[in-house]
């Protein structure tokens, strides 16, 4: 009887910590887009100091996400965006145009991203 | 993560099932849910050495899982016969009386041969020297020689405090002789653990741990 109520604690834990990993993944991906999108616009605005900000707060972000990358179901998904974060990086400090298609391309990743982390019938099947 | 804990949990399940779909031919000597423990565990881990890039904790949590629900399902198997029919099955009879009951060997997709081959395993090799052959829930198949002294079989007619009324019916001992029995042992239904019988009316009793026969 205790190892059957052990096992319901432990399964109950297991998808508590499921439950808390969406959770945190989707918030961090909300945050991450938003941060992202503040780069682009203050690009195209003309203001440079702000874009480096944003994309500061972004790479900061991505890389403290990287500690907790045991809660991300598609490793190869996480370092597409690793890459594409990385040539943001460059085209920023060359105040080149790309920078805006880049932004666009981290968009969309980020947000394919967090739509592969919910526990919805497509991504389950 | 919690797409591969619910991909684990429909996983599992579906296996168990379609383990039972497939009969007891395919079973060996385990349980279908304890045959599919061992086979999913060990592909996880397998999965888990060979793929570095994989975060090890995507093998551990599936692996902890799984063993979670084998244990959660005997716990609900011990609990609920008509659970554990549905997800163990029962045995099966396909020899009575030294008569081979075709249409269940067909039902269980046993050929006559794999009958055969189990009665040399257990070193029988005339089958008219069969008395009852029984189909395990594992696969397995027990054999009774006509050899052996004596009596029919007994049968199983209270399990867990539910009356067997299939095994009951194979005796023509009746509902009525079972709650006189109770009655002599000052026994209730819901309190017996086991009672076998033999069409002779000889009997054994095995009350619940918890619970003293006032007899």
């Amino acid at each position: 009887m205790r190892r059957i109520v052990i096992c319901i604690i432990l399964a109950l834990v297991i998808l508590a910590g499921g439950i808390c990993g969406v959770i945190y993944t989707t918030g961090f991906s909300d945050g991450l887009l938003t941060e992202v999108e503040a780069v682009a616009e203050n690009f195209e605005r003309g203001d440079i100091e702000a874009a480096k900000q944003a994309f500061s707060r972004v790479k900061t972000s991505w890389d403290g996400f990287r500690d907790f990358h045991i809660l991300v179901s598609d490793q190869e998904h996480a370092l597409e965006i690793t890459m594409c974060i990385t040539r943001m990086e460059s085209l920023l400090e060359q105040e080149e145009d790309d920078l805006l298609t880049e932004c666009a391309t981290a968009a969309k990743l980020i947000e394919v991203f967090r739509h592969e982390q919910l526990p919805n019938i497509t991504n389950i099947l | 993560m919690l797409i591969i804990i619910i991909r684990t949990i429909l996983l599992f399940l579906l296996i168990v099932f379609s383990l039972r779909l497939m009969g007891k031919k395919q079973l060996g000597e385990l349980q279908p849910s304890e045959l599919v423990t061992t086979i999913m565990i060990s592909n996880i881990a397998t999965l888990a050495l060979e793929d570095a890039s994989t975060p090890m904790l995507m093998g551990v949590i599936p692996i902890l899982m799984i063993v979670c629900l084998d244990v959660i399902l005997s716990g609900i198997l011990l609990k609920n016969a008509r659970i554990r029919k549905t997800v163990s099955g029962t045995a099966r009879v396909v020899i009575s009386d030294g008569v081979v009951d075709q249409a269940e060997l067909k039902n269980l997709r046993y050929t006559i041969d794999d009958l055969t081959e189990a009665m040399r395993d257990q070193g029988i090799f005339d089958i008219s020297q069969v008395q009852y052959a029984i189909v395990e829930t594992t696969g397995k198949i027990n054999f009774l020689q006509k050899e052996q002294p004596a009596k029919n079989p007994p049968e199983i007619i209270i399990r867990d405090g539910e009356l067997n009324r299939d095994a009951l019916d194979r005796t023509p001992l009746g509902e009525g002789w079972v709650m006189k029995i109770l009655g002599q042992n000052k026994a209730k239904l819901p309190d017996v653990f086991l009672m076998s019988a033999d069409p002779d009316g000889n009997y054994q009793l095995v009350m619940k741990e918890d619970v003293k026969c006032g007899g």
